[in-house]
């Protein structure tokens, strides 16, 4: 309901607006008619009363002389509204030849109003020649003659007339006004907060960097849109700023994990393997069948010095694999033999298989480590997820840029419900793997593209850029 | 009297490992090298029948030294002593033409025993480079099977192995499955390591066909 306020609004006043046009236009019609009938009784009246007046039997010759009966007549009707002024009306007693016999004052001026037929029982409207409209109905009198009344309409209604066509020009107008208000409503305002309402449903907030939402001619939704398009900007950029944190977090991640394993590496791991070689050499000096305590020490010294090292060792491996500075494709093997022994209980053993184009497999020490974690990650889900047995990994040149692809053999998943979704949103669902490859695909500068279904395989495409010159090893 | 050249980075672990070298029977230490530029200065100049490798050392790693050995055809044999485990450095030092790989905390009889291996041109390999099934007794492999393993030991990728063995990519594939159940592998680098270990490889055939596999 909230919704359509404005519609409800628009429909309201256009429905109120047109009843009050259609009640004046009805009160108009019927006032005319009222009119009609109220002008046709009253020349009927007008004819009655002169002919119902004591017989008029004056001779033809002294009808129109002043003082004749009919005169007198004339002048007792006078006081009649349509006998006060010759335009109003008057009375004609015309012959059977269609000659005045009498006429009431200036009523001489109607004779053309006679048609020559008589009688006329009903009262007729008739314009003359000036274009008045007339009442006229024509009586016969007992001496043979008629008597002609006629009532202007033009000149008595006049008044009243005038009022009511201003009214209903005036209601006309204000509805008119209304209506091209209302659709003006409609057009600049109703349709557009539709249009803006439609396109903020599916914005994507933090996605579409500028959306454009109104362009028109009404300053107050120009500047509401133009908040909500900055809102639509900053979130943007907030979104971007958030993605660069996280790239630089996992960059500063990698480094600081890459620095921290080399210094144990060539510190503490060195240092324990030095004492390692002493130890060994100590040992050398001491008979190896006498069963002195010197021997038992040194001994237990380099057991526990050799399990410092391989601690050591496993921790550097953790925090960041020294192989990825043999290349791409031993790091992938490397990845590859170590996923296969760890899922060397299932029942069929996973068979990994590497296809590098040689002349794209030198990449410089962070490629390469983003893109074993990637292969790691995706290679990893196949198998817990997708129970795949054979995993196929590429890199290759696709025009400018690289593109390297995961295939598996698994079980596949919807990746269509994946498509445009935030893959931060994934990482806090639980699904971390790909928000982790996705981290490095960021740090690749690079694209992914996930094609999968439920019952087919597999297989993630990343394109990126080759690194640039300065970054070659 | 067997010339040997020894090259780490870590002065604690190379005087250590002088040390036990002077001392052993049979084995004159010829140099000591600090960096991979020295190494092979001092290799090109005392031209040793072994040198002792680490495979992390500034200015060139033991592998990029072993590869120029490889490549000039000298006649020292390269052992690679290192600190890392992982399968890959095998097969890297393998592929740029070492005939050992040994860990540096490795009892000395385990170094005496690869230095003796690793002269005559017999691969030796730690024990503690992780095999999973050692032990297990190894098949024959036919004529074919080790053909697939030895161009899949060379880095081919197996579109390249299949053409050149004029084969289907799914023919190699089961060939490796093949090869793999019957060394007992887990993997495809894990088979090629077992094969050399037990001679069903020879570390010559491993060579690379120049230009293919991957630069170091």
């Amino acid at each position: 309901m909230k919704k359509h306020f404005l519609l409800l609004l628009m429909g309201t006043v256009t429905l109120f607006t047109a009843a009050t046009f259609l009640i004046s236009l009805h009160a108009f019609r019927t006032q005319e008619s009222a009119m009609d009938s109220m002008m046709r009784s009253y020349v009927l009246d007008l004819a009655e009363n002169f002919s119902n007046t004591a017989s008029f039997t004056g001779g033809r010759g002294q009808a129109q002389r002043h003082g004749t009966p009919g005169m007198m007549r004339f002048r007792m009707l006078s006081a009649d509204p349509a006998l006060q002024s010759p335009e109003a009306g008057g009375l004609l007693v015309i012959s059977r030849e269609g000659r005045i016999i009498t006429a009431s004052p200036g009523a001489e001026r109607l004779l053309p109003l006679w048609k020559g037929t008589a009688p006329e029982e009903e009262p007729r409207e008739v314009l003359d020649a000036k274009g008045d409209s007339y009442y006229v109905v024509v009586r016969p009198l007992q001496d043979g003659n008629f008597i002609l009344a006629a009532v202007s309409r033009t000149y008595l209604l006049a008044p009243l007339a005038g009022v009511w066509k201003t009214w209903i020009l005036s209601a006309m107008i204000t509805s008119a006004a209304v209506l091209v208000g209302m659709f003006l409503l409609w057009y600049w305002l109703a349709v557009p907060l539709r249009g803006i309402a439609e396109r903020l449903g599916n914005v994507g907030w933090g996605k579409e960097r500028s959306i454009r939402l109104y362009n028109g001619p009404i300053s107050e939704l120009e500047a509401l849109s133009s908040v909500i398009e900055r809102l639509a900007t900053e979130s943007f950029e907030k979104e971007e700023l958030k993605k660069r944190y996280v790239t630089d977090l996992v960059q500063a991640q990698e480094s600081t994990r890459g620095q921290l394993a080399r210094e144990l590496h060539d510190g503490a791991l060195q240092s324990t393997v030095a004492a390692v070689k002493r130890i060994q050499l100590a040992k050398q000096s001491v008979p190896s069948d006498a069963n002195s305590p010197l021997r038992a020490h040194l001994d237990t010294a380099e057991e526990v010095v050799q399990t410092a090292a391989g601690e050591i060792r496993s921790y550097c491996e953790t925090l960041s694999p020294s192989w990825v500075r043999l290349g791409l494709s031993s790091a992938l093997e490397e990845i590859a033999g170590r996923l296969a022994q760890a899922y060397e209980g299932v029942e069929t053993d996973v068979d990994i298989g590497v296809e590098l184009e040689a002349a794209v497999a030198a990449l410089p020490e962070d490629h390469v480590l983003a893109l074993a974690r990637i292969f790691q990650e995706a290679a990893s889900n196949s198998v817990r997820h997708g129970g795949a047995r054979f995993i196929q990994v590429e890199l290759r040149k696709e025009g400018d840029a690289l593109l390297f692809s995961v295939e598996d053999d698994g079980s596949g998943f919807d990746a269509d419900a994946y498509a445009g979704t935030d893959f931060e949103e994934l990482r806090t669902t639980g699904h971390r793997g790909l928000a982790n490859i996705n981290e490095r695909v960021r740090l690749l500068r690079g694209t992914m593209r996930i094609m999968s279904r439920p019952g087919e395989s597999c297989r993630i495409d990343i394109l990126f850029p080759p690194p640039s010159p300065g970054e070659t090893r | 009297m067997l010339r040997i050249l020894l090259a780490d980075d870590h002065p604690l672990t190379r005087s250590g490992l002088a040390a036990w070298l002077e001392a052993e029977e049979g084995v004159e230490l010829v140099g000591q090298a600090a960096d991979g530029e020295s190494a092979w200065t001092m290799l090109l100049k005392t031209q040793p029948d072994l040198a002792l490798l680490d495979i992390e050392m500034p200015n060139g790693s033991g592998i990029e030294i072993a590869e120029r050995i490889m490549k000039r055809k000298l006649p020292t044999n390269v052992l690679m002593l290192t600190a890392y485990s992982a399968q890959q450095y095998v097969m890297a030092s393998v592929r740029a033409g070492a005939k050992g790989f040994i860990l540096k905390s490795a009892p000395f009889d385990q170094l005496r025993q690869a230095i003796a291996d690793t002269s005559r041109g017999i691969f030796y390999l730690d024990p503690s480079v992780s095999l999973v099934s050692d032990e297990a007794p190894a098949e024959e492999l036919s004529e074919r099977e080790k053909e697939v393993l030895i161009l899949t030991a060379q880095g081919l990728p197996s579109s390249e192995t299949a053409r050149l063995l004029s084969i289907t990519k799914r023919t190699v594939a089961a060939h490796l499955t093949s090869i793999y159940a019957k060394l007992g592998a887990k993997n495809k680098t894990e088979a090629i390591l077992l094969a050399l270990k037990r001679g069903i490889v020879l570390l010559d055939q491993l060579r690379f066909i120049d230009g293919k596999g991957e630069s170091l």
